[in-house]
């Protein structure tokens, strides 16, 4: 479904990413793990299409097309969702107006009519219950002087709603207590089928506990060091990151 | 024939001598330009150009929102009251009709004073008058809306308000005129001890558009609100100026504007609060945000403050802003195309003026507007 094939990218003058390649397939969780500063944001920003990146290197294909030819809102219509580490709070746009018009921009780009009003807020309604939210909160401009853990809570209610197919998550785990955790992993998994991929980005085991990977990376200076199954997170867990970050010479 | 010579055969007979007199010293002015101290920004002289005849009775286009009370037009008084106003001789040589209503007591259905003009190369002037009694409250709705011809028009308005002890007035200013418009109003109010001036200014149109407000929060207690917002494409010119006079102690004055310039557009305010000698304990505000949605728009926002008075709380500022790239993003990543979300952010920045309309009906009429002209101008 993805394939990373060499990929560089810079911000300004930094290089972030080094010639990075990762494979996903329909139906796999892979979780990327790694230190602060590794590059692991800067890939899932760059995968949604965030214009900050400058890509110098390699190539991504997302269904077989190059993804990285696509405006940010088509790779979102065609089923790419990131879950943003720092949501953003657009008080005047409320919750609802944004949900709507992401149903339907989607909707729109598969051919199929728009929701119409009832259907929409029965849906909708439908899925604000399965992330524990207050209903009242649908009018509340977007993410607007919501907590840290209801803005998490927020963008898997996002999610729920866009039904992706391939979900990129920012360290939508770090900061939330267990019931938000529960919350965020239960609406990944609701996702999950054989016909959906997961990339999980965090810093920490506790997410995997109740989204079990296929698959864990650890990305480092800007390129994956290390792969392995879900026992390499318990390993990172136990050890840190220190064992592995080698300059690029010696990886 | 230009404008000078067309008016003058076209005088009404009635009052004809104070009229001719009038229109001589309009004429003797001129149309308005920068020369003039209050009228920095704009330059109307090439009206002298264009002639314009007196507008025929027409139908009045109507407004259903809100089950709005049409005020009529009656005949007008022949004494009338100059103000300082660039058109007021033009106005006063013209004007045989205008709202003259008393307010008493507590209205639950809001007033219509609708501004309207049909035909073209027409013009019409208008002159009103609004008193609340002590106690009294109301609100009004005053609506310029568009002209039906495809000509240019000219519609000049005054509008002398006057709020007395205890009352509260909420005076909703729609002006949606059409691109060929020219339209111009004075408002005036007076407003006394612990009586509250509430004004919402939506400007979504017209040609060239002036308005100026001149508030006198003339005894203790009396309290001014305004909420504007000015959401200005294609090649829309409003001309706006407000001067807040507290002439006494323990007044209040809130103003808060958004002003929006798309396509070749322009919006000027100019905001001016004056304290006057012994107004002590006066509470204002003025805050004006403003938003380019293009290279070839331009926002003239020039927030003023004169105080001659101690012991006060005056504020002023003036911001400039462009949409927020991280909320643009947001929303694309959410399957919005950059057009939509400039739209919907920027419709967000309008919202805080909209939120302060007290009409429901209006209010979802207002949105609705508001956002198709945003999304029509989206590039």
């Amino acid at each position: 479904m993805l394939v990373i094939e060499n990929l560089s990218a810079d911000i300004g003058s930094k290089s972030i990413l080094k010639s990075l390649s990762l494979t996903v397939n329909a139906g796999e969780v892979h979780a990327i793990m790694g230190p602060n500063g590794a590059g692991k944001s800067t890939l899932a920003k760059l995968l949604a299409g965030h214009e900050d990146y400058l890509v110098t290197g390699g190539t991504v294909s997302y269904q077989g097309e190059d993804l990285l030819a696509l405006a940010p809102e088509v790779r979102a219509r065609s089923g790419v969702f990131l879950s943003f580490q720092y949501p953003v709070e657009i008080p005047g746009v409320s919750n609802t107006t944004l949900l709507k018009a992401a149903v339907n921009a989607k909707l729109k780009h598969e051919g199929k009519p728009e929701m119409d009003a009832g259907a929409f807020l029965a849906f909708v309604k439908q899925k604000v219950k399965q992330v524990s939210m207050e209903p009242k909160m649908l009018q509340r401009g977007v993410n607007e002087g919501f907590s840290g853990g209801e803005k998490k809570r927020n963008e898997i209610l996002q999610m729920l709603v866009m039904e992706p197919t391939l979900m990129l998550l920012d360290e939508t785990d770090s900061g939330l207590d267990i019931d938000a955790l529960k919350v965020v992993a239960d609406g990944i998994n609701a996702l999950r089928s054989p016909a959906t991929a997961t990339v999980l980005v965090t810093h920490y085991q506790r997410l995997l506990d109740y989204v079990k990977p296929d698959f864990v990376h650890v990305l480092a200076g800007g390129r994956i060091v290390k792969s392995g199954g879900p026992e390499l997170a318990l390993e990172l867990e136990e050890k840190g990151y220190g064992w592995l970050e080698q300059s690029p010479a010696d990886a | 024939m230009n404008f000078f010579d067309s008016c003058r055969n076209s005088l009404p007979q009635d009052q004809h001598a104070q009229r001719v007199d009038a229109f001589a010293r309009f004429e003797a002015a001129g149309w308005p330009t920068p020369a003039l101290e209050t009228w920095h920004y704009s330059d109307w002289s090439s009206l002298a150009e264009k002639s314009f005849t007196v507008a025929k009775p027409a139908q009045e286009p109507l407004f259903t929102l809100d089950r709005a009370q049409p005020l009529p037009l009656l005949a007008l008084d022949p004494v009338q009251v100059e103000t300082p106003f660039a058109l007021d001789a033009l106005n006063r040589a013209f004007a045989k009709q205008g709202v003259d209503k008393t307010i008493d007591g507590v209205a639950n259905i809001p007033f219509l004073i609708t501004q309207a003009l049909g035909g073209e190369q027409t013009m019409r002037h208008l002159r009103h008058r609004l008193a609340l009694s002590v106690g009294a409250k109301a609100t009004v709705v005053l609506w310029d809306a568009p002209g039906t011809g495809a000509g240019e028009t000219l519609l000049t308005a005054v509008l002398t308000l006057t709020l007395a002890a205890g009352s509260h007035l909420t005076l909703i200013r729609v002006q949606e005129a059409d691109a060929k418009a020219t339209r111009a109003l004075h408002l005036k109010a007076q407003v006394a001890a612990d009586a509250t001036l509430e004004m919402v200014q939506l400007d979504l149109g017209g040609a060239r558009v002036r308005q100026e407000i001149e508030v006198t929060l003339a005894e203790p207690g009396a309290r001014f609100e305004q909420a504007g917002l000015a959401a200005l494409s294609g090649k829309s010119r409003v001309d706006q100026r407000s001067h807040i006079w507290h002439a006494a102690p323990h007044c209040t004055s809130r103003s808060s504007a958004r002003l929006i310039a798309a396509g070749s557009s322009r919006a000027i305010l100019n905001a001016k609060v004056q304290v006057q000698p012994g107004a002590a304990k006066t509470d204002s505000e003025t805050r004006i945000a403003s938003l380019l949605l293009s290279d070839k728009a331009e926002i003239d926002a020039k927030p003023e403050l004169e105080i001659y008075a101690d012991d006060v709380q005056c504020a002023h500022g003036a911001t400039f802003g462009q949409l927020d790239e991280d909320a643009a993003f947001y929303l694309r990543s959410r399957g919005l195309s950059a057009a939509e979300a400039q739209a919907l952010l920027t419709q967000a920045f309008a919202q805080a003026a909209l939120d302060r309309l007290p009409l429901p009906g209006l209010k979802a009429w207002a949105e609705q507007r508001v956002s198709t002209l945003l999304m029509a101008s989206a590039p």
